[in-house]
C-alpha cells in the first residue's frame, strides 16, 4: 500500500537523524508539537491504514482513546447529517453556459443516472481534514557570523526536485546576519507556490480574508464560498485556515444559519467543531425545527462519544435513552438552551401526532 | 373680409393712388400711419359703424402724421416695401381655400406620375390664426369684441388704446406668430430602424382597437419591409402602390404577420397593421427564453436554421428575426439564413418553423419515456422535464452507435474548425 510505506518511511528518517523513540509512533494520531516533518497524513486518504497500524501497537488503550475526526463511526455520523440534496450540490456553476442536452430514459434508467449522480455528489461532499495547528519551525542549521554585512537581503534556497513531497522539501533561509535557519511555514507555502503553483491557490492570501470583507462575505450568506476558498488557499494545519474556519463556524452559530452548509463537505467540519465547543444547541434546534430526529439524536450521540464523562453522558447510559428521549435527557443536563430545546421538541411532538392523526 | 385685411398687411400689393394724398413705394415713415388708416378705415367699414371714407380723411391723418414709430415687420417679405394694408384687393375677392389651391397647385402636371420634386412641397398657413374681431392696427376697444361689455353693470363705450399699449399689443402678436412658425419648422426625428433610412425595424405602436371594443395594448407592431410596386393602368399607365409588411407581437408568445397595400404609405401602414393581429398564433417557449428544440426548414427556397441557446446568449440572427423574436417573447436563439432572403417567405418560414415545435411534454407523450435534461453546470445530475401522460414504457429508446442523424455540413465545418470568417466572435450590442 503505498500511502503506508511513506509514513514508514519518514518515521526511519526520523529515528535515523533524531534518534527519537517510538514516543512518536503512538502518538501519531495527534500530532507532537516537536517533531519536524510530522508524518502527516496526506489530506485525502482516509485513516484506514493509521488506525490500523496505531490498533496494532496500542492493544489496551482504545477504551479511553478519543474518537478523532477520521473515525469511521464519526465519519459515518457526519456524512448522515450532512445529507444529500442533489439539487443543491449540483447548483449551477457560474461558468460559460452551453445547451442542454436531452435523453429519453425509462424509469431504470433515470434511476442509473440518479445513482450514478449521487455517486459523484459522495465524491464532491468528501470532507476535508480537520488538523491541529502546525507548531511554528525555529531551527537554526548554521551560524555564519563571517558573512554578516555581505549580503543585505535574505535568501531562500528550495529544493525543486520533482519527486519529493511538499511536506518533505528542504527549504532554508540565509539571513543577512549569515544565520542559516529552516524556512518558517508561511515562507514555506510561498516558496512552493511559486515553484509548484497549484490551482485556485494565489502566493499571497487574497484580501477576502480581511476581517471586514469576510464580514462582508457573511452579511451576504456566503460562507460556503469563504470556506472553498479558504480550503484552496491555505493548508489544512496552517493558523489561518484554522482561524477563518473558526470564524465562519462562529458566524453561522450567531445567526443560525446552520442550512446554508447542509449538503457541502463543510457541515461536518463545523459539526465536529460545536461538539468539541460543546455548543451544539444552536445546531440540534436548527435540526428540530427542520424534523431531522434522527440527525439530531445522532448529534447528541456524536456528543457523548466525544464527552463520555459529562453528566448528560451518564444520564444517558444510566436511562439507556433512544431517540427523541435521548435529546430530552441532553436537554436537561448540560444543554445551555435546554429549555427551548424542550419546547421545540414539543411543538414538533404536537405537529408530529397531528400530522399523523391527519394522514 | 377679415382673411383680406390681413393679406392686406403680410403680401406686397401695388399702392393705389389716392386724390390729394402723395404715395410713394419707397419705405417712408408717412406711409405707415396712412396705412393704418387704411387698415381702420377698412375695419371701420366692415363694421359698419361710422361714415364712408372722404369725410374722415383729414382728422386720424394729421394726428397720426406725427407717429413715429415703425411697424415691425421681421417675418414679412414685404419688409422692404413698408407694411401695406388694402382693404380691397385681389386678395379680398376670393376665399382663403381658393387662394392657397392655386399657391400649392397640388394638382397639376407636375404632380402626377411621381413627378413633384420632394423638397418643392409647399404647406399651407392658417393666417387667421390668433386673429380677434375687433382687434386693428389704430387699437380700438370694441365693448362686445376685444373689450368687456359690461363692468360694474354699466355698459362700456368704445375707447382707443395709447400708442404704446397698442405697440406692445401688436409686438406680442408678431412674436407669437413667428413662435408658432418655428415650432412648424421643427423637423420631427423619425425612429430609426435597423439603419438610417429604412423602415425595417421601426414601431408602429399596438394595433387600432376592434369593433368590439377590444384594446390590444400590450401588442407592438414592427415594421418589417416597405416596397413600392407598381402596376400599369389603362389610363395613367404606371400606377404606384405602397406594399408594407408587418408583424405583431406582445412579447408573451402570442404573434402574427400581414401584408398590406395602399395607395399612400401611412395608409398602408394602416391597413397591415389591423390585419395582422387577425392572424395571431401562439407560440410554444421553453422557460420563456427560448425554443425547445433546433429547428431546419426550407421554405420555398428560403433555408432557415435555428438552434437553441442557454440564456444569457441573445438572438444571434437575421435582422428580421431577431425583430420576430423580440415580439414573440424568445431572448436567446442563434439563426442562420441561406438561399433566398425574401422578406415574406422568410417571415412565413419563421412562423411555420416555431409552430410546427415539439414540446417536451408532447414529446415525452409521444414516446412514452421521461425527457431528461442534462446540463454542463449542473455536472451529473439528471432533471426531468417532462413525463408521459400515460403509460410508461419500459424498453428503452434503440441508441445505435452511430446516429443516423443527417448531418449538416455548415455544422461540421465549423466544430471541425474548418471554417475561417473575421466575422466569427465579432462583439455586438447585446440584444
Amino acid at each position: 500500500m503505498a500511502a503506508f510505506r511513506t509514513p514508514v518511511s519518514l518515521w526511519k528518517f526520523l529515528i535515523g537523524s533524531r534518534g527519537l523513540e517510538p514516543v512518536c509512533i503512538r502518538t501519531q494520531n495527534q500530532l507532537q508539537p516537536d517533531a519536524l516533518f510530522q508524518p502527516l497524513p496526506l489530506p485525502f486518504v482516509v485513516g484506514l491504514p493509521r488506525r490500523g497500524l496505531s490498533s496494532d501497537v496500542e492493544s489496551g488503550t482504545s477504551k479511553i482513546k478519543k474518537p478523532t475526526f477520521t473515525d469511521e463511526e464519526v465519519q459515518n455520523i457526519l456524512i448522515k447529517m450532512t445529507g444529500l440534496n442533489l439539487e443543491k450540490i449540483f447548483k449551477p456553476a457560474i461558468q460559460e453556459l452551453k445547451p442542454p442536452t436531452y435523453k429519453l430514459m425509462t424509469q431504470a434508467q433515470l434511476e442509473e443516472a440518479t445513482r450514478k449522480a449521487v455517486q459523484a455528489a459522495k465524491v464532491r461532499l468528501k470532507m476535508p481534514p480537520v488538523l491541529e495547528e502546525r507548531a511554528p519551525i525555529n531551527d537554526v542549521l548554521a551560524e555564519d557570523t563571517i558573512l554578516e554585512g555581505t549580503e543585505t537581503a535574505k535568501y531562500v534556497f528550495t529544493d525543486i526536485s520533482r519527486s519529493i513531497p511538499h511536506r518533505e522539501r528542504f527549504i532554508v533561509v540565509r539571513e543577512p546576519s549569515g544565520t542559516l535557519r529552516k524556512a518558517s511555514w508561511e515562507e514555506r507555502d510561498r516558496m512552493i507556490q511559486i515553484y509548484f503553483p497549484k490551482e485556485g491557490r494565489r502566493v499571497l492570501p487574497p484580501i477576502i480574508f480581511k476581517e471586514e470583507n469576510l464580514k462582508t462575505m457573511y452579511s451576504q450568506d456566503r460562507h460556503a464560498d469563504v470556506l472553498n476558498l479558504c480550503i484552496a488557499q491555505f493548508e489544512p494545519d496552517s493558523p489561518e485556515y484554522i482561524k477563518v474556519h473558526h470564524q465562519t463556524y462562529e458566524d453561522i452559530d450567531k445567526h443560525g444559519k446552520y442550512d446554508l452548509l447542509r449538503s457541502t463537505r463543510h457541515f461536518g467540519g463545523m459539526a465536529w467543531y460545536f461538539v468539541n465547543k460543546k455548543k451544539i444547541d444552536g445546531l440540534l434546534i436548527d435540526q428540530i425545527q427542520r424534523d431531522l430526529i434522527d440527525d439530531a439524536t445522532s448529534l447528541v450521540q456524536l456528543y457523548h462519544m466525544l464527552h463520555p464523562d459529562g453528566p448528560s453522558a451518564q444520564e444517558a447510559r444510566e436511562q439507556a435513552a433512544e431517540g427523541i428521549h435521548l435529546i430530552k435527557v441532553f436537554a436537561k443536563t448540560e444543554a445551555q438552551r435546554g429549555a427551548y430545546i424542550e419546547l421545540t421538541l414539543q411543538t414538533y411532538q404536537e405537529a408530529f401526532i397531528s400530522h399523523s392523526a391527519a394522514s | 373680409m377679415a382673411a383680406a385685411v390681413r393679406a392686406v398687411r403680410c403680401l406686397p400689393t401695388l399702392c393705389r393712388v389716392r386724390a390729394g394724398h402723395f404715395w410713394s413705394r419707397q419705405l417712408s415713415l408717412s406711409t405707415f400711419p396712412t396705412a393704418s388708416v387704411l387698415a381702420s378705415k377698412t375695419t371701420t367699414v366692415s363694421n359698419g359703424a361710422l361714415s364712408p371714407w372722404g369725410t374722415r380723411d383729414d382728422r386720424p391723418f394729421t394726428s397720426l402724421s406725427r407717429l413715429l414709430q415703425t411697424q415691425c415687420c421681421v417675418s414679412s417679405p414685404s419688409s422692404l416695401l413698408g407694411q401695406q394694408r388694402r382693404p380691397y384687393s385681389f386678395f379680398t375677392k376670393l376665399t382663403a381655400d381658393e387662394l392657397w389651391k392655386g399657391v400649392l397647385a397640388e394638382s397639376g402636371a407636375g404632380a402626377r406620375k411621381g413627378r413633384g420634386k420632394r423638397s418643392k412641397k409647399r404647406r399651407r398657413k392658417d393666417l387667421n390664426r390668433g386673429q380677434i374681431i375687433g382687434e386693428g392696427h389704430s387699437g380700438f376697444l370694441w365693448p362686445g369684441l376685444n373689450a368687456p361689455l359690461m363692468k360694474n353693470g354699466v355698459v362700456q363705450t368704445i375707447a382707443q388704446r395709447s400708442k404704446e399699449e397698442q405697440e406692445k399689443v401688436e409686438a406680442d402678436m408678431m412674436q407669437q406668430r413667428e413662435e408658432w412658425d418655428r415650432k412648424r419648422k421643427i423637423k420631427v426625428k423619425r425612429e430609426r430602424g435597423w439603419s438610417g433610412n429604412t423602415w425595417g425595424g421601426v414601431s408602429l405602436g399596438p394595433p387600432d382597437p376592434g369593433p368590439n371594443g377590444e384594446t390590444y395594448e400590450d401588442f407592438d407592431t414592427r415594421i418589417l419591409e416597405v416596397r413600392n410596386v407598381f402596376n400599369m393602368t389603362a389610363r395613367e399607365g404606371r400606377k404606384k402602390s405602397v406594399r408594407v409588411l408587418v408583424a405583431v407581437g406582445n412579447g408573451k408568445g402570442a404573434a402574427g404577420f400581414a401584408l398590406g397595400r395602399a395607395t399612400e404609405r401611412i395608409d398602408a401602414f394602416r391597413k397591415a397593421k389591423n390585419k395582422a393581429i387577425q392572424y395571431l398564433r401562439y407560440i410554444e417557449r421553453y422557460e420563456d427564453h427560448t425554443i425547445f428544440h433546433d429547428i431546419s426548414l426550407r421554405f420555398k427556397r428560403t433555408h432557415i436554421k435555428m438552434k437553441k441557446q442557454p440564456r444569457g446568449y441573445g438572438l444571434h440572427c437575421h435582422r428580421a428575426i431577431i425583430t420576430i423574436c423580440r415580439l414573440i417573447g424568445i431572448r436567446d436563439m442563434y439563426a442562420k439564413v441561406s438561399g433566398s432572403v425574401n422578406m415574406l417567405n422568410l417571415t412565413r418560414g419563421v412562423f411555420q418553423g416555431l409552430s410546427c415545435q415539439e414540446t417536451h411534454q408532447q414529446l415525452a407523450d409521444k414516446k412514452a419515456l421521461h425527457v431528461v435534461e442534462f446540463r454542463e453546470e449542473c455536472g451529473p445530475l439528471p432533471i426531468v422535464v417532462a413525463s408521459p401522460r400515460g403509460a410508461l414504457r419500459k424498453d428503452p429508446e434503440p441508441e445505435d452507435e452511430v446516429s443516423d442523424i443527417r448531418l449538416d455540413w455548415e455544422d461540421v465545418k465549423s466544430t471541425q474548425g474548418m471554417k475561417r470568417s473575421v466575422w466569427a466572435g465579432v462583439k455586438r450590442a447585446a440584444t
